[in-house]
């Protein structure tokens, strides 16, 4: 076994050490960035989830205002549930693939609130499942309060 | 978890709904005993509604939080750019008995909010008083 391993080692050309330098230097390459994107991605979370979180609050809160004077706040509601898509668009590049599923739940609905089912109730629906999202994230947002970007 | 979660998300929306339609009434309360407001909390308004026999309470309390001791905690503190102390609140939604125990304590969720905020717009009487206001307008413009 020793002998047949001082044979290859023997055997090994110069060449032969420059393809073995370039296929860990590729692999060092890829770990880079795959770290790099994941610092990016931990930085970016921390920093603009807790901003979108808080828009969203704010749009919820809108939308349960409207919600009580439903027939002279239309306008105002389409307003909103834009403003609201917009943000959740925002939210969605940010988190991970579980909660995407919730958001993209919330865009439908809100890309259906159309002139045929603009009622009281389907704002009510858009409002329910803005708020299920806006929960999940901040129990995302505490559970990734102690991680290390490294690790 | 998350099922759980929304269980009371759905809960807790309901009552906004409700409170929002006149079908759950709420009324102002005073601070009880049970509810201490000292130099390290203050409890802020308080209001109570009965829904199919059981008794709920829903007020905000504010902490004061002050500078931990422990260096470890510390060391967090300047990461967070907080200044201690600092005033903090949690909006709380509990089932009662009649002497105002609190029996069980919904969970905190962002929903509380906007049930707070319709609570007290139900409470206060806005929608009457901007009603009256804008009447008593058109009325002067008329006459």
């Amino acid at each position: 076994m020793l002998n047949w391993l001082l044979k290859t080692i023997r055997q090994i050309t110069f060449s032969d050490v420059g393809s073995i330098a370039s296929l860990i230097s590729l692999g060092m390459t890829f770990y880079v960035l795959y770290t790099v994107r994941k610092i990016k991605n931990f930085y970016v979370f921390k920093a603009r989830v807790p901003e979108l979180t808080e828009q969203l609050e704010g749009h919820a809160s809108k939308l349960v205002e409207f919600h009580g004077d439903f027939k002279n706040s239309k306008e105002k509601i389409l307003l909103e549930i834009g403003k609201a898509e917009v943000t959740l668009k925002s939210l969605e590049k940010k988190v991970g693939r579980r909660t995407k599923k919730s958001v993209a739940v919330v865009v439908n609905l809100i890309r259906d609130y159309s002139p045929y089912n603009q009622s009281q109730d389907y704002l009510w629906k858009i409002y329910v499942e803005l708020q299920k999202v806006i929960q999940e994230v901040i129990d995302v947002q505490s559970d990734r309060a102690w991680e290390n970007p490294n690790g | 978890m998350a099922e759980e979660k929304n269980k009371w998300i759905d809960a807790i929306t309901k009552l906004t709904k409700l409170t929002q339609e006149g079908k759950l009434k709420w009324s102002s309360a005073s601070s009880t005993d049970v509810l201490v407001s000292d130099d390290v909390q203050q409890v802020e308004a308080v209001f109570t509604a009965t829904h199919k026999d059981k008794r709920l309470r829903l007020y905000k309390k504010r902490f004061k939080v002050e500078e931990p001791s422990n260096p470890w905690f510390g060391a967090t503190s300047i990461l967070s750019h907080r200044k201690y102390p600092y005033w903090t609140a949690q909006i709380y939604l509990e089932l009662v008995d009649t002497h105002g125990h609190s029996l069980w304590t919904f969970p905190e969720v962002s929903a509380l909010s906007d049930l707070l905020t319709s609570v007290k717009y139900q409470v206060s009487g806005v929608k009457d008083f901007l009603n009256d206001l804008l009447e008593e307008q058109i009325a002067e413009q008329a006459g």
